[in-house]
Formats: structure tokens, sequence, C-alpha cells
């Protein structure tokens, strides 16, 4: 059998070009030189400036002119999530939901949706989105949806209609579409908007009463309407071989055309209006770099606000609120590890970059904001629900677990923990570069999980974070603790503790740890679980043990011909479930007991699957299973599986679950 | 053998990039054909890499490092921009030799990191150490790209009859 090396060495077979004479021709380039088309800079450049200048850091031009720039916020409304499109490519491709703090990121979007997403833009009280599907194949064209992409509708049927966005009062949607009678393949987002002729549409949120806006002496994209209706601002390219686009406003019934960036230097694109209609933000490559600006609408104060030589940053858009301009861009630009695009926000006046939410190995893509009437969020606080927490692994990353919480019935998937604001939160992470969590364990009001972050083999933590992804804490450090239970009762924590392998008690303030029972010989001592009145730990120690919480009584429950691997008491304390553990580590069996020890009978088959942690349902009619197919089955008491609990695509379940007692 | 050294800082960046096309230049461009699947996109790429290396003069260290590096995140920023249009990679519509077809087509189905990684290590003959600084990431998430590339290219090239 030949090696996969030797394959590679029939690439010595390809001939080579003389690609030095073609660099040569296209460089050195003076500044105010462009060789190739706009598209064509785009493309290639993309990415490539990430590289150019490593480690040459950054700098933000802060807004501080002489002249009063005008007002910059309006509180006319709040800010909703972002969503963000993560990954490209020829590979997987998916949207993210994001609140501004960069919590609660969560798959709105997966890689397997029906309809490809692509521009997504929010109507203006954020309650429905627009998008294009581009992929020639699927139908594609302009469609509206709810958020959650329920109630689609196609509005448009036409390969190519890209970028739309909506009127103010949610009536209209403009768009940019190629132009009829040409040449062009239609369906590359970049390409087409900026190197086939494009001009900008206006049609009914239906999709009735279409009618073209610009004429097509321009290559015209990227349409975004003013937040009071009035005017249209768009991308425009024109100039010998469209080599150049600018930020252009138009009114909203055509006339007056007007170029309100300078482009000086280069191409400007990507238009997003403040919400009070006085300025637009938009990106440029100008001298061969990437920036943030931001120019009033009338085409003055042009100035610079995020950029620098080598960095990458594009699609900025304003936040509903006023205050910042999100963007995408080079994730050293926040002081944060990575190279792929992260989702980053700057103050609109300039400031401080600040990290939303990185998506390492596949970059950040798109943004939109989503808009929220004024006064919304304060009525938008969450009621508890019945979730499921358990570590969660991103397919292909290398970095640690994260703790993610889903409904039981596979909605809602939220990430917690392995995100940017955990840096921030807790800098044991920068000094060991990692962090690994596992270990949820539910307080008794369902509203807070605590779970132990590993740093590095030996060290953790356990700490604490609020469903809604706020509110981190660390309760105990060097914890050496494994899987951990959190007492009916609120006030305790049990733990593994690796550093003697028996049970832990500790204050849920981090106070008072203590051993439960000494252990001096035998397995070790694992998965505690409490009975409802949070007097007895039931654990497993080869076979399935239980003490009172004062550490006195210890004791074995049932002496079973078995390994017992991992206990799980019922809420109403009636039953235990444990796992049987053969002798290479795996397990093969569930079981169930009465919590007297007695009544003890296996309830699936004796070489079922290979389990790992199980969960009660809060009413304790079913069982939660971790397997190792990535997800979680559900089972009856009596065994019977009764389905399966998957994480959204890219996401496997990779280590304990629980339950929240809270109902649903 | 790495071929991601450091280029002698004190000659002229000129001469430097020159340098680096003549000793490292078919073997980078035959790389990015790998990669990218495309003698087209590798052809662009790395003329745009080597024009902004001759451009930025001084302000470039390591030259064949930069290179390397900018060749790639340039073809990789093209075939992102390509897929927008498709989903799926092209046909092939270059003469090449039928083995190289082969390894191309199989290359293809691999995602771009693992199809870089696999290509720089098993071609370029970087190490794990120079595959990550070329693609900006960790040596870890290098040997993990390594490995599921070659799970998945084994069986597609034992099925080209060797």
């Amino acid at each position: 059998m030949t090696d996969i090396h030797d394959h590679f060495r029939s690439l010595d077979r390809l001939d080579v070009p003389d690609v030095y004479a073609r660099a040569r021709a296209l460089g050195p380039k003076e500044p105010q030189q462009s060789s190739t088309s706009l598209a064509r800079r785009v493309g290639v450049i993309f990415l490539a400036t990430l590289v150019a200048a490593a480690g040459l850091g950054f700098v933000i031009v802060r807004f501080q002119r002489g002249t009063t720039p005008g007002p910059v916020t309006s509180i006319s409304k709040e800010n909703g999530v972002i969503y963000f499109r993560v990954g490209g490519g020829d590979g997987p491709t998916w949207w993210e939901s994001v609140a501004q703090d960069g919590t609660g990121q969560t798959i709105v979007f997966p890689t397997d949706a029906p309809i490809n997403h692509e521009d997504v833009a929010w109507s203006s009280d954020g309650s429905r989105i627009a998008f294009a599907n581009t992929i020639v194949s699927r139908q594609p064209g302009i469609y509206t949806s709810n958020p959650d992409g329920s109630h689609t509708v196609r509005v448009t049927d036409q390969a190519g209609d890209l970028y739309p966005s909506w009127s103010p009062d949610g009536t209209e949607i403009a768009f940019s579409r190629v132009d009829p009678n040409t040449h062009c393949e239609p369906g590359d987002a970049l390409s087409s908007a900026l190197s086939c002729p494009t001009s900008i549409y206006v049609m009914g949120s239906d999709g009735s009463n279409l009618h073209q806006l610009t004429s097509a002496d321009r290559h015209d994209s990227q349409p975004v309407w003013s937040p009071d209706g009035s005017r249209i601002a768009f991308t425009g390219a024109g100039g010998p071989a469209y080599s150049r686009s600018a930020v252009f406003v138009v009114n909203a019934d055509g006339s007056d055309v007007r170029q309100v960036s300078s482009a000086s230097g280069g191409s400007d694109f990507s238009p997003s209006w403040s919400p009070n209609g006085t300025q637009l933000a938009f990106a440029s490559i100008r001298y061969e770099d990437w920036s943030i600006s931001v120019v009033g609408a009338d085409g003055s104060e042009e100035h610079q606000l995020v950029g620098h030589q080598g960095t990458y940053v594009e699609d900025p858009a304003w936040s509903p609120d006023g205050t910042a301009i999100a963007f995408v861009g080079d994730p050293g630009l926040a002081g944060a590890q990575g190279i792929d695009p992260a989702l980053l926000a700057v103050p609109s006046v300039g400031g401080k970059v600040r990290l939303i939410a990185q998506a390492p190995s596949y970059g950040v893509a798109d943004i939109a904001w989503q808009p929220l009437p004024a006064g919304s969020s304060a009525t938008a606080a969450p009621a508890p629900q019945s979730l499921v927490a358990f570590s969660a692994q991103l397919h292909g990353s290398t970095t640690g677990l994260a703790i993610a919480v889903m409904r039981a019935d596979g909605t809602g998937f939220r990430r917690l923990t392995g995100l940017p604001a955990d840096l921030e939160a807790d800098p044991q992470i920068a000094r060991y570069s990692y962090a690994s969590d596992g270990s949820p364990s539910f307080s008794p009001d369902g509203r807070t999980i605590a779970f132990v972050r590993a740093y590095a083999e030996g060290i953790d933590s356990i700490c604490m974070i609020d469903i809604d992804g706020s509110n981190f804490r660390v309760v105990i450090r060097d914890a050496h603790a494994g899987e951990i239970a959190w007492s009916p009762d609120g006030r305790t924590i049990a733990f593994y503790s690796e550093q003697d392998g028996g049970i832990h008690l500790v204050d849920v303030d981090g106070t008072n740890e203590r051993v439960l029972w000494q252990r001096t010989s035998g397995p070790n001592q694992d998965s505690p679980s409490w009975s409802p009145d949070s007097s007895r730990i039931y654990y497993a120690s080869g076979d399935v043990w239980v003490a009172n919480a004062d550490g006195s009584g210890s004791r074995v429950l049932a002496d079973l011909p078995r390994y017992v691997s991992w206990v799980a008491l019922s809420p109403d304390g009636s039953s235990i479930a444990f796992s049987e553990q053969e002798a290479g580590g795996t397990s093969s069996a569930i079981w169930i007991m009465d919590a007297d020890g007695s009544n003890v009978r296996r309830v699936t088959d004796a070489a079922s699957g290979n389990w790992y942690s199980m969960t009660w349902s809060p009413d304790g009619s079913r069982l939660l299973i971790v397997d190792d197919q990535g997800g979680a089955v559900f089972i009856d008491p009596d065994g019977t599986s009764i389905g399966r609990l998957t994480p959204p695509d890219g996401w496997s379940i990779a280590g304990a679950i629980a339950w929240s007692a809270q109902a649903a | 053998m790495g071929v991601v050294q450091d280029a002698a800082v004190s000659i002229e960046p000129r001469d430097a990039v020159e340098r680096v096309w003549r000793e490292q230049g078919a073997k980078l461009f035959r790389s990015l054909v790998a990669f990218t699947t495309d003698p087209d996109v590798a052809t662009d790429a790395m003329a745009e890499a080597f024009a902004q290396a001759l451009g930025r003069g001084d302000a470039v260290r390591h030259h064949d490092r930069w290179i390397w590096r900018a060749s790639f995140r340039i073809a990789a920023g093209e075939l992102k921009a390509r897929s927008r249009r498709s989903s799926q990679m092209p046909e092939l519509s270059y003469q090449m030799p039928e083995q190289v077809a082969d390894l191309v087509r199989a290359l293809a189905s691999l995602s771009p990191n693992q199809r870089a990684a696999v290509v720089l290590h098993e071609y370029a003959d970087l190490s794990t150490r120079d595959v990550a600084r070329v693609l900006g990431c960790s040596q870890a998430t290098v040997r993990v790209h390594l490995a599921q590339a070659r799970k998945r290219l084994r069986p597609l090239l034992e099925d080209t009859g060797d």
C-alpha cells in the first residue's frame, strides 16, 4: 500500500508558472494605484492583512475633534441580541446569537438549516429578519422569517438578490439585484456586488410593487434604510473597471444620489446608519489596509474609528441604542488570542475595542444587531426553566469543554462558558492558557450551575455561573474536585476529591471544607447524590454507599456483585439508579434499586451501551444517560429507551450531565 | 526538514523575496495547488503574497515565513469568497498528471484547515510547529487536523488503485 506521504510526492510533477514575474508586475504598489478590481482585491486581501503585520499592534483613533460631531446617541431603541455568521469557505457555516456583553451565545441556524442564510437584516422592531438565500440550487432569493427561522416567506426568486434592508415601518425591503441582460453569474455575494452590475431595488415586504431605485451606471449594492425612512445608503462602485467603491446616499424616492464617503486611497463599503440618522459607519480598504470609519450623512466629518496596517476589520453594525459599533475583526484588537475573525465592538465615539464573541477555527463573518423597542428589555427577565446542563465539546476544537444548557426537548441550546467573557472573569485561564469545564450541578432554584473548571492536570476550581451566563464566580480555588452535587437545601456542595479519593463537603460560599468519610482503602468515592432532605449522601465506591451528611453512619447500602460507577438518587428519594462498570472501564448496563438497597434489577441489556453520567428528570419519570455517541438517551425506569437528546450540529455532550429540579 | 526558516535579515528585502522564490517557489506553488485544488487560485494567491512582500520591504522580517503564511491566508480568503457562490468544490479543469488529480480530488473532501495542515506537513515537510506558524494556530490544533485528514484521505487514496 502506498503511504500518504508518497501520494504527495506526485505533486512534484506539477509545472510551476513564473509567479514571481507576475508578482513583480503587481507590486510593489503605490498607495493610490490599484491594478486589479476591488472585487479581486477584496478576495485576495481578505485575511492576508491579518498576517501582514503580525505583532505590530494596532491603533485606535479616538474621536477627538474640535468641531461638534452632532449627537451620536439615540435612546429610541434598545439593544437586542447580535446575530452573527460563523464559518464559511468550503467548511461548515451557521448562525449564532449573543448578547452584547458576550453572554448567551447560542446557535440559531445550524449548518443543516434547510435554507442558507446570508446578509441577515433585522426589522426595526426586532420581530422579523430578512436574509438572502444564495445557494442557486436551493430556491435562491430574498426571504423573511421570524428570528428563530419559523414562518419563512420567500419574497424574491432570483439568484444574486442580496443585502435586504427593511424600511423602518416594516412595509418595504430594499435589496440589490444583478441587472438583467448581463453575463455576470449571480450568486457570489462579493463578486456580484462589486463586479457585476447591480442596482438597488425596493419592494413591499411581501414582494409586491418591485421597482428599481438606482440606475445601472454604477454597481450599487448593500442598501441600508435610514432610521427615519427618508433615505437609503448604499455602496456604489464606479470608475475604471469598477475598481473603487464609496458610500452613497439616495432619497427613498430615488432622487438626489450623493457620494458621502471619500474613498480616499481605496474603497468604502458596508454602510450602517447611526440610530439618529446623522452619521454612517462604514468599512474601508484604503492604501490596502482595512478600517472602520464614520462619516456624517452629508459627507462631513469623515474620520477613522478603528484600523491599522495589517489589521483586519469589516462589517460595522451600529448598535440600536447608538452607543457602540459592532464589527468583525482581528481578536488581537481587543487583546484576545486567536487569528480567526471575532465579533468585536467599539464605542461609537471611539475608544477601547472589546471582544463580544469568538468562533475559534471558524471565524465570525457577518453580523446583524437586533433593535428592540425602548423599554422592552426591562420586562425580559426570563422565568426559570427546567434545563439540562452538561459538558459540551465543539467538534474540531482543541480547547477545553464548555458548560452548556438546553431544554429537554432539544431546543434552546446555549453555551454558558468557553466564551471570551471567561478570560476577563477568571484570570486563571490566561495564566494556564486553558480551561475545561465539567461536572455541572444545579442550585435548588435552578438559576445557578456549579461546575468544575480544570486549568491543568490537578489544578482546578469549583465555580458557579447563573443560567443566563452572568455572574460567574469561583467558589474554591485548587479544589482538586471531580464530580459535584449541590444539596437540595442549597447550603452545601459535595464533591469527589482527587486529594484523597473521598467525598468532601464545602459550604456554597467556599468555606468549611470537610471530609465526609475518611477513605482508608478500597475504590474511590465518586458521583455523590443527595437525599431530598439533604441529610444523606449516596455515592459510588465499588458498591453503592450512603453516609449521613455529618459524616456519620457511612455504610455499604447494597453489596453488589458488580462494580458501580455512577449513582443517581431519584428526586423523591425512592429509587437509586446506578451504572455497572466492566473491568475495562466501560459501563455496559443500567440498574435500579429501591433506596433501602432492595429490589435490585437490571433495566437495560447487559451490554446495552457505554454509559457514563446519568440524571433523573425532575418528576422522576425518566432517566437521561450520557452515551459515547455525543448525546444522551432518555429511558423509562423499566429500561425502555424513549428518545435521544442531541446538541446542535457541531456540538456533542462530552461529560457529566445534570437536570434542573425546577419544573418547566 | 522544515522549509520555514528565518531568512537572513541583513540582505536587501527584494533580494530576500527573490531568494524565497528561487528556493521555495516551486514547493510553495505546488502546496497551494494541493490546498486550493485550483492552480489559478494558487497562482493568484502566491503572486499577491510575493507582491505584498515586495511592497512591504523592511516591514517584513522573515520573508519566507511571511510569504508562506500570506499565501495560504490569501488562498483561504479566495476559497471562502468562492464558496459563497457554491457549496461544492469546482470540478478540476486543468490538465494534471493522473496521480496528482487523484490526490487533489481526495484533498477536496477535507476541510480547509485539514487540507492546509496535511499539505504543509506531508508535502512541504514542515514540522507541526512550523505548520502551526503558517496556519497561525496551536500545535495541538495542527495534530488534530492532521489526524482527521489522514483518517479521511487513507481510504480515498487507497481507492485510487495503489
